[in-house]
């Protein structure tokens, strides 16, 4: 087995000694492989993916644990050298992730200020980068501002931003919940044709199943805090083990194949079952 | 039987600001020729994108955005204007549930008064507020203590249920719903649906639900409507629209919604480019700009709603099946 | 209401500034009240054989070049400066509230008049403004409300207009507005109290201001007419005899800090006391 790009080990991350988001979890993310991070709202999934690029809010503190990346530990170091250049982000907002007051095509030029080029080469780097990911007439629109692309043009910006630098792990965090659903089902092709050039690894972090089961080869499943199950993706689907798992594929009315008038929910006495019920 | 509301050709405009003190204006088409019915009991879906619409056509519904054309019928009656007699029924007996569950509360009011505005604004209160709070509480499974609570301290699923508590204090018959579901965690989406679905039976409700996500709607409706740029492009019962879509619209968006299984990916994209703006209308079918069925009659002449059998109907000059 | 009030008074006082904001600030309210029992001696008797003494067991704060006790008449300036400022920002306040709903949730034309009214009337440079009605109506303490009210509409009128404006299309005024609610109980109950809050703020951050813009226009002899004490008087009075008694000086300055300090402290816990949403974060 390779070693992994992205290794966290047992990480435990409270905020401000009250609430512990994240209990000892661990997750690989190997090169030129996707691996989904899914859970609910207090899941801890967007803890660990901002723990992870150094972005965590200040009263959250990691109490144990480590992360490596390219077998070197970054946890407690200062991540911002390694943000934007070997690990890059894209958001749910595509709005958050852009300057209002610059242009697509500066703020593009202005990300690649690590890399090597004059800005005309920067500039021709980013338009290319720009129609690679889907956006029609891109010098044009090079010249827009946030405001005046549509949100699925911004989020196809936001990616272009991402894979500028060349970056060996990309983390796509709710990449397309803010977006309708047949701009979503662009950008999740659009995310499948770039794997087969992006040799990279891809994280992303997401509620939805859908999306986990169109784009990632693994999968981990997060529930208050604790990794409750990891696997390959079709094992994940078609053969969950941890209850919670099994629980989450329910309720998923996508998944329903009988039209039902009341559909699946989790109850608390099935809740009272999933802390502790280990997997692994 | 009598449908519970009515709408006919009804269009709403927008007033982009402009002019001298603001008074000039231009007027862009927001909702066009949209005709409706929900029967008693009912629970109709109303489903589009972003821009399509479907918000502006329940608060048109409700009379709550002025409309530039058409009819609304409330039980048989014709709503006309703001402040008469027709209109204070209508607010009486339908009710709204928002999309921003926490958003929609006052928030400096307390849950327990909040619930029972409506009570206080129809002067219909029989017990004590209390009382009446507490009770609507326990109708949708909230803990009596919840009456002291302020909006901003319930969860997006506890606002929600005081959004259900507040539509049903004066007992409508009908409830327009806006994206019940969003920003709820898929395990709590059924529980608020489950809840409403109850609450139809106990109280013989009608729905109104307007939604993006297909998945969710497919179960709860009985009919849905499909609209697109302010237009109803099909209608009919959603059973069948599912099984086979008529307008290449509906069929792209079925189409699209990513599948939780691995093994059946979507290969192709259905349906690729943006909603057009509102202010930049395609000619002829507005759709023709993505469709992959469009000929030139699409490019030059507007399809009008046919009603097909079954109660289906299918704003399209070359329908699919 | 009582127990909003009470609420709000506990988180106030949870913040050590704020206690301490409030405490001074009683006790410049307290001195405005209650300066008939409080101050020693009539702030208007003229004791010219006793002028200009220094601080003494008689005279805690000395007199001033009439004689005149310095700790009495500071005493009844807080009333002067109190008196002032609540009355002219009060009806400020007032009909800047008024004006704002106007604004905010009337119609647009009625919308474009009032913006022009607020811009006009802050068009206007304070002291041009200040001497013009001074100088049509005479100086004195009316003149003076007149004055701060006046500057101070367009103030409290653009706030109030820019809350409400977009409280307007929030959720929660359209599901009142789909419940039946009416015009009144829309704007009393919803609209109001969610306007009132920044308001409120700001209005105690104004009255330090209030008060020292009047003891500046008395200091210029632009503002109260003697023997009407006002801090700004005393101060100027003081300015005179700066090096041979400072007392004066330092006594209607001390006062002048205080009251700027205390409304000042009081104001920034009154915003965050009257946030809501900080209301939840210790149950929570």
């Amino acid at each position: 087995m390779t070693k992994p790009l992205l290794a966290i080990r047992d990480l435990s991350i409270d905020y401000a000694g009250h609430i512990q988001a994240v209990r000892k979890a661990s997750l690989d993310v190997r090169l030129g492989e996707a691996v989904g991070l899914v859970g609910e709202s207090g899941s801890g999934k967007s803890t660990l993916a901002s723990a992870i690029t150094g972005l965590l809010p200040e009263s959250a503190r990691i109490l144990s644990g480590d992360i490596s990346f390219n077998g070197k530990i970054i946890t407690g170091s200062d991540q911002a050298a390694l943000r934007g250049d070997e690990i890059a982000m894209v958001f749910q907002d595509p709005m958050t992730a852009f300057n209002p007051v610059l242009t697509i095509g500066d703020q593009l030029v202005d990300f690649q200020n690590r890399l090597r080029g004059s800005a005309a080469e920067k500039s021709e780097r980013a338009i290319a980068m720009l129609a690679r990911v889907g956006i029609p007439d891109p010098a044009s629109r090079a010249r827009y501002y946030p405001h005046e692309l549509s949100g699925g043009m911004r989020q196809r910006a936001a990616i272009a931003a991402a894979l500028l630098v060349s970056p060996s792990l990309l983390i796509a965090d709710e990449p397309t919940t803010a977006l309708d659903v047949t701009m979503e089902a662009q950008i999740i092709h659009l995310f499948r044709e770039l794997r087969r050039d992006y040799g990279g690894g891809i994280l992303i972090v997401t509620h939805h199943l859908g999306v986990v089961a169109e784009l990632c080869d693994r999968v981990c499943v997060m529930y208050q805090g604790e990794m409750v199950e990891e696997g390959a993706v079709d094992d994940i689907f078609h053969n969950p083990r941890h209850p919670y798992t099994r629980a989450l594929l329910a309720c998923d009315p996508a998944r329903l194949h009988e039209r039902t008038d009341y559909l699946p929910v989790i109850t608390d006495a099935e809740r009272a079952t999933f802390r502790g019920a280990s997997t692994r | 039987m009598t449908p519970i509301l009515e709408a006919e050709g009804l269009a709403v405009n927008f007033r982009a600001p402009g002019g001298f003190l603001g008074l000039g204006h231009d007027r862009l088409a927001i909702l066009e020729d949209v005709s409706l019915a929900i029967e008693p009991g009912e629970t109709l879906g109303l489903v589009g994108e972003s821009g399509s619409g479907k918000t502006t056509l329940a608060r048109a519904l409700l009379g709550l955005v002025p409309r530039a054309g058409g009819t609304i019928r409330f039980e048989g009656k014709a709503i006309e204007a703001v402040g008469t007699h027709g209109f204070r029924h209508l607010r009486r007996k339908t009710a709204m549930m928002f999309q921003d569950p926490v958003g929609s509360l006052s928030p400096r009011l307390a849950i327990g008064s909040a619930i029972t505005e409506p009570f206080v604004i129809h002067g219909a209160l029989m017990r004590s507020r209390r009382e009446a709070a507490e009770e609507l509480l326990a109708l949708v499974g909230l803990p009596k203590d919840f009456v002291n609570r302020y909006p901003h301290e319930l969860s997006g699923g506890q606002a929600r249920r005081a959004g259900v508590a507040r539509a049903l204090a004066l007992r409508p018959a009908l409830v327009i719903a806006d994206e019940p579901t969003a920003g709820l965690d898929v395990s709590i989406q059924g529980e608020i649906l489950n809840l409403m679905t109850r609450l139809k039976a106990e109280l013989a409700l009608s729905y109104i639900i307007v939604t993006h996500n297909l998945a969710m709607i497919r179960h709860v409706s009985d009919r849905i409507a499909i609209m697109y740029l302010g237009r109803i492009v099909e209608e009919g019962p959603t059973a069948e629209i599912f099984a086979a879509a008529r307008h290449p619209y509906t069929a792209s968006l079925i189409a699209s919604e990513p599948i939780p299984d691995p093994r059946r990916r979507r290969q192709s994209l259905a349906i690729t480019g943006e909603v057009p703006s509102i202010l930049n209308r395609p000619k002829g079918c507005e759709f023709h700009t993505r469709c992959l069925f469009a000929q030139e009659r699409c490019r030059s002449q507007a399809p009008t709603l046919t009603p097909l059998a079954s109660g289906r109907s299918v704003r399209c000059h070359y329908p699919l099946n | 209401m009582p127990s909003v009030a009470h609420d709000i008074l506990k988180r106030v006082t949870r913040d050590p500034l704020g206690l301490l904001g409030l405490v001074l600030v009683v006790i410049v309210l307290g001195a405005a009240i209650f300066a008939d029992v409080v101050a020693p001696y009539d702030p208007a008797k003229i004791d010219v054989l006793h002028k200009l003494q220094g601080p003494s067991a008689a005279h805690w704060l000395g007199t001033d070049q009439l004689g005149r006790d310095t700790l009495s008449r500071v005493i009844y300036g807080a009333r002067v400066a109190m008196g002032i400022a609540v009355f002219s920002i009060g009806i400020g306040a007032f009909i800047g509230l008024i004006l704002g709903i106007l604004a905010g949730y009337g119609p647009r034309w009625l919308d474009a008049v009032l913006i022009f009214f607020f811009d006009s009337l802050s068009a206007i440079p304070l002291i041009l403004f200040a001497l013009t009605v001074i100088v049509i109506l005479g100086p004195g303490t009316s003149t003076l409300i007149f004055v701060i009210a006046m500057i101070s509409i367009p103030v409290y009128g653009r706030l109030v207009r820019a809350q409400t404006l977009s409280l307007r299309r929030s959720e929660f005024i359209l599901a009142e507005q789909s419940m039946g609610a009416g015009l009144a109980r829309i704007i009393g109950i919803h609209l109001l109290p969610n306007v009132l809050g920044p308001l409120v703020i700001l209005v105690s951050m104004d009255i330090p201001t209030v008060v020292a813009l009047e003891a500046a226009l008395s200091y210029l002899g632009l503002g109260v007419k003697p023997p009407t004490p006002s801090w700004g008087t005393i101060l100027n009075d003081g300015y005179v005899s700066l090096r041979t008694n400072p007392a004066l000086v330092i006594a209607a300055g001390i006062p002048l800090v205080i009251a700027t300090l205390g409304f000042t402290f009081l104001g920034e816990a009154l915003r965050d006391a009257l946030d809501p949403k900080l209301k939840g974060r210790r149950s929570s």
